[in-house]
């Protein structure tokens, strides 16, 4: 009887270590979504500072927020094994300011807007997690905005933004290599192209 | 109605070849045609930006963002029968008759359906297309086309669209008198893409200005939702369509 119990005791702590291993804290995975977006919203979109100081605490907040070098690498695909570390290093940089830049002015437009926060749901990746929120429209249904969140340790990275259903680091890995594909130039032909876009903004 | 029976059968035709193909892996699969189609897209491209959208920056300059929702919620209200015919084929009625509802509210108290009444009422709307029908019966997705002027689908999209074009009600109360048809289909269908036009027109040229392979990235997008898309009878999946595993090796 004792033995029995005793293994109860150890298969219900086994199982508990197991679960806290496998499962995020979707809690904090959530609290942390709510702070990034709402600092943007208020600390950025609505505060009555200057565009250049808007787009520094948009850089600050977007790059503590955003795992550009875990999308980065991604959105390569099989290309990042066979890129050399220039390449990758150089790729990571433009590819980081592009999407920091093209990020801040989108969300500079939604101002009067914000996100409701609609709970979490399950990644099958472990230590991942959605945080479901939903954006109102001026009309029709509103929009589904899924952050998926990338927990490593205490810290929380966003890895990816779903808008409705459209996972939008699998289409820049789609668009990434089939420009590769494409292009004689290959990889050093987009880390150029994807430059002379940040060149641009 | 010659020409409506042909459509019948040519959709049954798409339909048995779309079913005879596997869904897609991936994006390049999925697109047997791809060096045609990139030049169809850049047609249309062409076509959107030196037709629809000045035609469609034209209609913003002359009317308020108050006029284009007014406009943009009678156009949805004309279509929500399609919507309910679609929920009631999926088996939804609760989903139809919430359709039904919805109509009934906006074409009375929404003033001819310009204003949405009923979603403020706890009625939002809920669209549903025939696309969406054949994919809850598990008619399979087909490769992906790029029609002209119409943009890119795979081959049920594209006829779950020619399907809800019949299905128009503005289609079938003009049908029997080709005077009345001209005078009310035309100008209906000027309006409803002008202000189609005038909703996608931002979300486009964002794409567009930020993407390295906008074709691509319209495809991937596209097929992404497509793959949500449930089949009625396939067993219950555990992974959301989206939920991908960022450390596996994928196939281009």
């Amino acid at each position: 009887m004792k033995k029995n119990m005793l293994l109860l005791v150890a298969t219900f702590l086994m199982s508990f270590t197991f679960n806290a291993n496998a499962q995020v804290n979707a809690e904090k995975a959530e609290d942390f979504i709510k702070s990034t977006t709402a600092k943007g919203v208020e600390e950025i979109i609505n505060a009555n500072v200057s565009d250049a100081e808007k787009d520094k605490r948009f850089y600050d907040l977007l790059n503590g927020a955003l795992d550009m070098d875990f999308i980065g690498q991604f959105v390569l695909g099989r290309n990042w094994r066979t890129a050399t570390p220039t390449q990758r290093a150089d790729f990571i940089k433009v590819y980081r300011d592009l999407n920091i830049k093209t990020w801040s002015k989108r969300f500079n437009e939604f101002k009067g807007k914000n996100f409701v926060f609609k709970g979490t749901s399950p990644s099958t990746s472990k230590g991942q997690v959605f945080v479901d929120t939903e954006v109102p429209m001026d009309q029709g249904a509103p929009a589904k905005v899924l952050w998926r969140v990338r927990e490593k340790g205490n810290d929380y990275k966003i890895v990816d933004i779903v808008i409705e259903g459209v996972s939008l680091a699998q289409a820049s890995r789609s668009e990434y290599t089939s420009f590769i594909k494409n292009n004689p130039g290959g990889l050093d032909a987009l880390i150029k192209d994807l430059t002379d876009r940040l060149n641009k903004l | 109605m010659y020409n409506l029976k042909k459509l019948a059968f040519l959709s049954v035709v798409f339909i048995t070849t779309a079913c005879a193909t596997n869904i897609h892996r991936n994006d390049t699969d999925a697109d047997p045609y791809e060096n045609i189609n990139r030049k169809i897209f850049a047609f249309n491209d062409n076509v959107y930006e030196n037709v629809f959208f000045p035609i469609a920056k034209g209609y913003r300059k002359v009317t308020t963002p108050f006029i284009r929702e007014r406009v943009n919620s009678f156009i949805a209200n004309i279509d929500e029968p399609i919507s309910a015919v679609n929920h009631l084929l999926q088996l939804e009625p609760l989903a139809a008759l919430k359709n039904i509802t919805r109509i009934a509210i906006n074409s009375t108290l929404g003033l001819a359906g310009t204003f949405d009444v009923a979603q403020g009422w706890g009625l939002p709307p809920e669209e549903t297309t025939f696309n969406q029908t054949m994919a809850s019966w598990c008619v399979a997705d087909g490769p992906y086309v790029v029609l002209p002027f119409l943009g890119g689908r795979n081959i049920r999209g594209t006829v779950g669209m020619a399907v809800d074009a019949v299905a128009d009600p503005v289609f079938w109360a003009t049908y029997h008198d080709a005077n009345i048809s001209a005078k009310i289909q035309y100008p209906y269908a000027a309006l409803k893409y002008t202000a189609k036009a005038e909703n996608y027109m931002d979300l486009y040229n964002d794409f567009k200005k930020n993407s390295v392979d906008f074709y691509a990235t319209m495809r991937s997008a596209y097929l992404q939702s497509q793959k949500q898309l449930k089949c009625r009878f396939a067993p219950e999946e555990t992974t959301a369509s989206y939920d991908f595993d960022f450390d596996e090796e994928w196939e281009e």
